[in-house]
């Protein structure tokens, strides 16, 4: 089999494994604020200047 | 003798022909690429507060048409006219206003007409400079974006587009190293990410950075944005390949399988990370690895677009991560996607390329050649400095000539009012 495929492979299992460990659901007040736009925020739209 | 007279008789090449379905093909590539510049729009116009999304907007579809003049004129001769000088720095005047641009132009495109590779190469000149948008976003003189894109297309895109595409009379330098450079990972989003964050360096913070918070104000439009630019990709990188055969096929493959692993993946990561699946970083993930796969995908097979596509969605993320511990105002993360993308993506076409995908290609590292590790590298290395000091230079003159940023008042309005008088929603 070649390498780059299980490579592949278990980049994506690793993953698709880490799914069903990781929490349902989150408060939106728990976000945090430190990426900027094109990070994680899922926050509702309520900040100054908005 | 008869037989000896045929036997060494040399017949003319045939003349070149159009292929009718390698010019169908790259017209709706060209079509394509086109697309992703107002989809760029979207994609950044969401990602900024209320106040400035039609100055975001405005910015890449002012880009379209500024650039696609500027090209016309000189750009394309610049990029990709008869070498000046012999030494493949940069092209001649002799294609000036499309000058001779007619035809066929075998040392290009054998199969289709030269003005159709030239607008297809437009549609990559257009979006390059609206890709620096993001980092100056919401805060940047509308007539100092307007000349900053004239001349940054003249000093730094055009000569970089040379440098690795140049093919008519004597190649291109980097290209005669054995550079490779698909679809435009170096020339367009490493010049363009370098040139993102010089400019965030140079122009300040936006008031109120890391004070109040910044964020998107409508996702679905980010997402509406990023699903277009993946749709537009396929023109960007499949097109590429300037026919309609296998090798396209291939680059269309690779392309959609590392947008989805970059998507997967950032996703995932700020799951881990923040507890949450975030929307916004499936959007830029799915483009860091559309960013990413961009110089690879005439080079690399499905296997090791996963890899790439992965290695995008990490990298980009931890970039973003880093810009914010910086401290430094790229608005939009046009360095973190664009720059680092590019560069992991230059690197892991040295990395992965191989032969058995495009014989006019080369090998890797994985398939034998760690030398092309090294070309790569001296190509990243060549762009990131020639961007980031000509955009140094071109800021610095506009900012001494007319400004480069908005008075505090117009920036605290907003620009849609300040700058263009309009406002994108009623309430």
């Amino acid at each position: 089999m070649d390498i780059l495929l299980i490579i592949g492979l278990v980049l994506f299992l690793g993953q698709f494994i880490a799914w069903a460990l990781l929490p349902n659901s989150k408060q939106v007040a728990e976000t945090s604020v430190e990426f900027s736009s094109l990070g994680d925020e899922a926050k509702s739209k309520v900040a100054v200047g908005n | 003798m008869f037989y000896a007279s045929v036997l060494f008789q040399t017949t003319p090449p045939a003349p070149p022909k159009i292929d009718f379905g390698d010019t169908s093909w790259v017209l709706i590539s060209t079509a394509l690429v086109m697309l992703m510049t107002p989809a760029l729009g979207f994609f950044y116009g969401g990602l900024v507060r209320r106040k400035n999304v039609l100055s975001t907007i405005m910015h890449s579809f002012f880009t379209l048409a500024v650039v696609s003049v500027v090209w016309m004129l000189w750009g394309y001769t610049l990029a990709f006219g008869p070498d000046a000088g012999g030494i493949g720095v940069i092209g001649s005047l002799d294609w000036a206003g499309l000058n001779n641009v007619t035809g066929i132009n075998t040392n290009y495109a054998p199969t289709i007409p030269h003005q159709l590779f030239m607008m297809f190469q437009m549609m990559f000149a257009v979006i390059t400079p609206a890709l620096i948008t993001g980092a100056f976003a919401e805060r940047k003189r509308f007539k100092a974006f307007a000349i900053f894109i004239v001349l940054w297309v003249t000093f730094v895109y055009s000569p970089i587009a040379h440098w690795v595409w140049g093919a008519q009379g004597t190649v291109g330098w980097l290209k005669s190293l054995g550079a490779l450079d698909f679809a435009g990972g170096t020339v367009v989003h490493i010049a363009s990410g370098v040139a993102a964050l010089v400019a965030a360096l140079v122009l300040g913070k936006r008031l109120g950075y890391g004070k109040e918070e910044m964020e998107a104000h409508d996702v679905p439009m980010v997402v509406l944005g990023a699903g277009l630019l993946w749709f537009g990709w396929f023109g960007f990188n499949a097109g590429s390949a300037l026919q309609a055969n296998e090798l396209a096929v291939s680059a269309f493959t690779v392309t959609h399988l590392s947008a989805a692993m970059g998507a997967i993946t950032w996703a995932t990561l700020s799951w881990i990370r923040q507890g949450a699946p975030s929307v916004l970083g499936a959007a830029a993930g799915a483009v860091a690895g559309l960013v990413a796969i961009t110089p690879a995908s005439g080079y690399v097979n499905p296997q090791a677009a996963l890899i790439i596509g992965f290695g995008a969605g990490t990298i980009c993320y931890f970039s973003v991560l880093l810009k914010t511990k910086l401290g430094f105002d790229d608005a939009l993360d046009v360095f973190a996607v664009h720059g680092m993308g590019g560069i992991w993506g230059a690197i892991a076409t040295g990395l992965f390329a191989t032969k058995t995908v495009n014989a006019a290609g080369n090998d890797g590292l994985f398939y034998g050649n760690p030398g092309q590790v090294l070309v790569q590298l001296a190509g990243v290395g060549a762009t990131v400095a020639w961007s980031g000091v000509m955009t140094f230079i071109i800021l610095k003159l506009i900012d001494v000539v007319i400004g480069l940023r908005v008075d505090n008042k117009d920036e605290l309005a907003g620009l849609d009012s300040s700058m263009h008088g309009e406002n994108a929603y009623q309430s």
